[in-house]
């Protein structure tokens, strides 16, 4: 019973994670290969901040709020620049980021990571049951879920898809496009940093190894599993990846083959569907090739003499 | 309206533009004419922002408007169409011109505002849009599904709906059958009577001459000649940079 429950629990935390990623890649489409930074960031602020004594809830606030601090200062310099120039930039914010969790170790005891953390306490109860920390996970998954939905679902949502289709013609529609993706990323990283916050108060220790590019995979993977830009499909290939691994537990394999296993059924996975299923799995399937579009969406005009 | 005073562009060695000047008048339709490679969409893409000119400037309303971004430029009231078609694909039909339209409530607060009475406002004046073309019955697909001839239409449309005062059309007889064609023509016809100013690439001579208050001809980056429909018509060298010699 308690391992459903974890598997429960982690799926809400993905279900967050995944969607915060589905607002910056899947619905605006900017390739942030740095996301699980923003995770990192919120993980250790909130941390670090609990074990001085501070109030859990608002640790978890400054967890959301330095990882979103963070998109807009990344969001700067970078959303002017291009599809794969900007998965590149990101890329390397993420390596500065863990890099500095591997060897701030005043701060962040380095590879030793931190031990401890305290379960969340609200009204002087303490979560500190798995049931009692799954309840509270869900409300907040669904709270927070519900919010992104609120940037989809509006108008406001409209552009940024506007944006993912074709910046350019977006701009000439008179949207101040720069802007958009600036407040987008800064979301993304406010929830993803929230995310955050909750694996490490429930996982009571965090340490570097958490926040590396694999798991920037498995995020990517849920939401392009889920079809890009697709609410529900993101919720849904969260919980399909968490789940999806398990099994490997019942083989009675030892733990230094299942790990390295693991890794290589997520990128496995990422290959298929990127070639066979380019849509999504879950998603509505699209009629237009994704390779058409991006080969027409790119320089076009630019080039006409 | 707008004034193009000696603006050059040059890519790399290649001269794309060569010192042209024209001016489009207020509430005319102007056509800008020339065989491929002219510098005709280039020309598009200064006035819109996409490019920066080499040097000359672009006067739109009285004010230089070289140094404006795209987007600033879209809400002074340039709105276009594109040679290689800029629909947004996975966005619906309808979605596609109610951007155009550029009503809806789209900033970050507005996510945390009831927005579906306002909404379904914007989406009967879209419809009632995508009528004037025949689309209204395909609102709802993505434009991605659309065929070429309906894909350009949305496009027009969607700078139609634009709230803008210049639209630059960017070859809008192309790939058009010939009753759309009629269709466009009093669309054109019908906003120059509401005011806007129009300024369309074309290739369709005959159409587009019989369209035009007046008639800019490029050649090879520079331009070629001027005036009225009947006039450029008659000039010799237009007919030899069209057939060669």
């Amino acid at each position: 019973m308690d391992y459903l429950i974890h598997l429960a629990i982690l799926i809400c935390i993905y279900a967050i994670l995944a969607q915060s990623l589905n607002l910056v890649f899947g619905f605006t489409g900017l390739f942030d290969l740095g996301h699980i930074a923003f995770y990192g960031i919120g993980a250790y602020t909130s941390s670090l901040l609990t074990l001085t004594g501070v109030n859990f809830w608002l640790a978890f606030l400054a967890g959301g709020i330095l990882a979103a601090v963070f998109g807009f200062l990344l969001g700067i310099p970078t959303l002017k620049l291009k599809g794969h120039f900007l998965a590149i930039a990101t890329f390397g914010f993420g390596e500065i980021i863990r890099a500095v969790m591997l060897n701030w170790t005043k701060l962040t005891r380095g590879p030793l990571g931190l031990p401890g953390i305290p379960r969340p306490l609200l009204f002087g109860f303490k979560f500190s049951t798995s049931l009692s920390f799954l309840i509270l996970i869900f409300a907040i998954a669904v709270i927070l879920n519900f919010i992104i939905y609120q940037f989809m679902a509006k108008p406001f949502g409209r552009v940024l898809k506007a944006i993912r289709e074709d910046e350019i013609a977006a701009q000439t529609l008179g949207r101040n496009t720069v802007q958009y993706k600036l407040i987008a990323l800064t979301m993304g990283a406010f929830f993803a940093g929230l995310a955050g916050v909750f694996y490490a108060h429930y996982i009571n220790f965090i340490d570097p190894s958490t926040f590396v590019l694999h798991e920037v995979v498995l995020i990517f993977l849920m939401v392009i599993m889920g079809g890009s830009g697709n609410f529900w499909g993101t919720i849904m290939g969260a919980a399909l990846l968490v789940l999806l691994p398990e099994p490997l537990r019942f083989m009675q394999l030892p733990s230094s083959i299942v790990a390295p296993m693991r890794q290589i059924i997520y990128a496995l996975l990422l290959i298929i569907i990127v070639i066979r299923y380019p849509n999504g799995l879950i998603g509505p399937r699209l009629k237009s090739s994704r390779k058409t579009r991006l080969a027409t969406a790119e320089e076009l005009a630019l080039i006409e003499p | 309206m707008l004034k193009i005073n000696n603006v050059s562009k040059s890519f790399g060695g290649v001269r794309a533009i060569d010192n042209v000047s024209f001016h489009v008048q207020d509430g005319s339709i102007t056509a800008l004419i020339g065989p491929n490679g002219a510098g005709k969409t280039t020309m598009f893409n200064i006035i819109a922002g996409l490019l920066e000119p080499g040097q000359g400037e672009i006067i739109f309303e009285g004010r230089n408007i070289n140094r404006l971004p795209v987007y600033k430029r879209a809400r002074l009231g340039i709105s276009r169409t594109f040679q290689v078609l800029r629909h947004l694909p996975e966005l619906s039909a309808e979605d596609n011109i109610i951007l155009g339209m550029r009503k809806s409530h789209e900033s970050f607060w507005d996510c945390f505002l009831p927005q579906k009475s306002r909404e379904n406002k914007l989406r009967k004046e879209a419809d009632k849009i995508l009528r004037q073309v025949d689309l209204a019955d395909k609102k709802h697909l993505d434009a991605c599904e659309l065929s070429y001839g309906q894909k350009k239409l949305l496009e027009i449309m969607r700078a139609f709906a634009q709230p803008a005062k210049l639209i630059l059309l960017d070859e809008p007889a192309s790939g058009v059958n010939p009753t759309m064609l009629k269709k466009i023509s009093a669309l054109i016809k019908e906003k120059q009577k509401a005011g806007y100013t129009l300024l369309i690439i074309e290739h369709n001579i005959p159409w587009v001459m019989g369209l035009a208050d007046s008639v800019v001809v490029f050649n090879e980056g520079k331009k070629l000649t001027e005036g009225s429909p009947k006039e450029v018509q008659k000039d010799p060298r237009v007919m030899r940079a069209y057939l060669g010699k």
